[in-house]
């Protein structure tokens, strides 16, 4: 009965990233690509932080499609950053392709972390919190070093 | 004539020389007074002073282990934050209070000289004696490092620091930034901890051909000292969060898209959230209250 619902504010919290169809990223557009792929993290973390605030109710599918939305933005995030691909309007600092390893590193840990997030299956609010904190606790780690401060 | 000339350069080099005098504040002006060591803790984060004195990127314990290292980039040179640790030598176990005092309200060392202010003293100017006093007490609880400071690295002419002494007398004033008188005691309490020991402004405000804040865009945004890109307006001329969004950026580093605050900023998220929350609110209710500075 309830399921309808929370599928739907599922819905409206990623639909908060959607972008129309004429503005979409093509395959060649690198930074317009990477940009998407973590604008849809955001709604998926929104999403997480509204059910551990207790604001939209835990339903263990609706978890883990959140879990899976920011694996899957993990998984090609580190292949959007090609060399000369960061202009001046850019939000990622210049070290993302001078410090190759370390960005590579960084994202490496993303993958895993959400991965594990998935794999680990949380079917419980306790399980979902700690599973989102360790995959949210990348956030600021790789942003510290390689994001300009404007956020 | 060239006599006359001569004179006048002796003339003027003496009351500059006079005018840079580094201030002082003697024990004599602190009466005794037991110190609020939670006080002094809340404004050690407020401070941000493990940012600048921990270890770079430390977390957890290690952010109270004061041995300096951390680099500030900057146009004028690299300046190396130093060793503020109680050890008697290494750090600032030697220092008297009014030493430390002296350093955080004037900028000047226990030997005389001005510091760079790098070390944002020209915020932590508008605190109060008190708050200094408490958080000189904080400090001296917290473990010794050995590890020495290392100098900073700043071509001809920024390693001359009697200069320094000329940009006090242009930028150097305890008086508040804004007249906020009959606010709010919140937005009061926000208007302290950001002019003051939050020091948000050095960051967030432009500044003029002499290296002193453009106080008439407090606030509006500038030119990313580190590198690329800006740090943003936080004024309501540019920022439209609510207060709720503000102080849960500054706990979590959330946006309200659910961004993550990037470069620095998450450094000072990590001592923000340290903060309890009504310090945090403050904070927002006085950034809804500044004066709107419209975007460039």
């Amino acid at each position: 009965m309830r399921l309808p619902a929370i599928l739907a504010g599922a819905a409206l919290a990623l639909a908060g990233a959607a972008v129309p169809a004429q503005q979409a990223p093509t395959v060649g557009d690198a930074q317009a690509l990477r940009t998407q792929a973590m604008k849809n993290v955001g709604a998926s973390v929104a999403l997480g932080a509204a059910i551990l605030k207790g604001e939209a109710p835990f339903e263990p599918r609706v978890a883990q499609a959140l879990l899976a939305t920011i694996n899957s933005s993990a998984l090609g995030f580190g292949l959007m950053f090609p060399e000369g691909s960061i202009g001046p309007d850019s939000k990622a600092k210049d070290n993302v392709l001078t410090d190759r390893a370390g960005f590579e590193a960084a994202v490496n840990k993303f993958i895993a972390d959400s991965a594990a997030a998935v794999a680990a299956k949380p079917a419980d609010m306790a399980a979902f919190q700690a599973q989102f904190g360790a995959v949210t606790a990348n956030c600021r780690a790789c942003h510290e070093v390689f994001r300009q401060p404007q956020n | 004539m060239w006599k006359s000339l001569a004179a006048l350069a002796v003339l003027l080099a003496g009351a500059a020389w006079y005018l840079t005098e580094p201030a002082r504040i003697e024990a004599a002006a602190l009466p005794p007074r037991t110190p609020d060591l939670a006080n002094g803790a809340r404004l050690f984060d407020a401070g941000g002073c493990a940012s600048c004195h921990a270890a770079p990127r430390a977390e957890g314990e290690a952010r109270r282990l004061l041995e300096g290292g951390v680099r500030l980039v900057s146009p004028f040179g690299t300046f190396v934050g130093p060793n503020i640790s109680p050890h008697p030598t290494a750090g600032i176990g030697g220092w008297s209070e009014a030493d430390f005092v002296t350093a955080m309200l004037k900028g000047s060392s226990p030997d005389g000289r001005h510091y760079y202010p790098a070390f944002p003293y020209a915020s932590y100017a508008r605190m109060r004696t008190e708050d200094v006093r408490d958080l000189w007490a904080f400090l001296r609880t917290l473990p010794e490092s050995a590890r020495p400071s290392e100098p900073h690295a700043l071509p001809f002419p920024f390693g001359i620091r009697r200069g320094i002494g000329l940009w006090k007398l242009l930028h150097l004033s305890p008086a508040p930034v804004l007249d906020l008188a009959g606010a709010p005691e919140d937005v009061r309490r926000g208007q302290y901890l950001v002019e003051g020991p939050g020091h948000c402004g050095e960051c967030h405000t432009p500044r003029d051909r002499t290296g002193g804040l453009d106080l008439a865009r407090w606030l509006g945004g500038a030119p990313n000292p580190e590198g690329r890109g800006t740090i943003p307006n936080i004024t309501p001329g540019r920022l439209a969060w609510s207060a709720a969004d503000i102080a849960y950026y500054l706990e979590s580093g959330f946006t309200p898209d659910f961004d993550s605050a990037g470069g620095t900023m998450a450094e000072v998220v990590r001592n923000m959230a340290r903060l309890p929350a009504e310090d945090r609110a403050a904070i927002a209710a006085y950034l809804k209250a500044v004066p709107a500075v419209a975007p460039r």
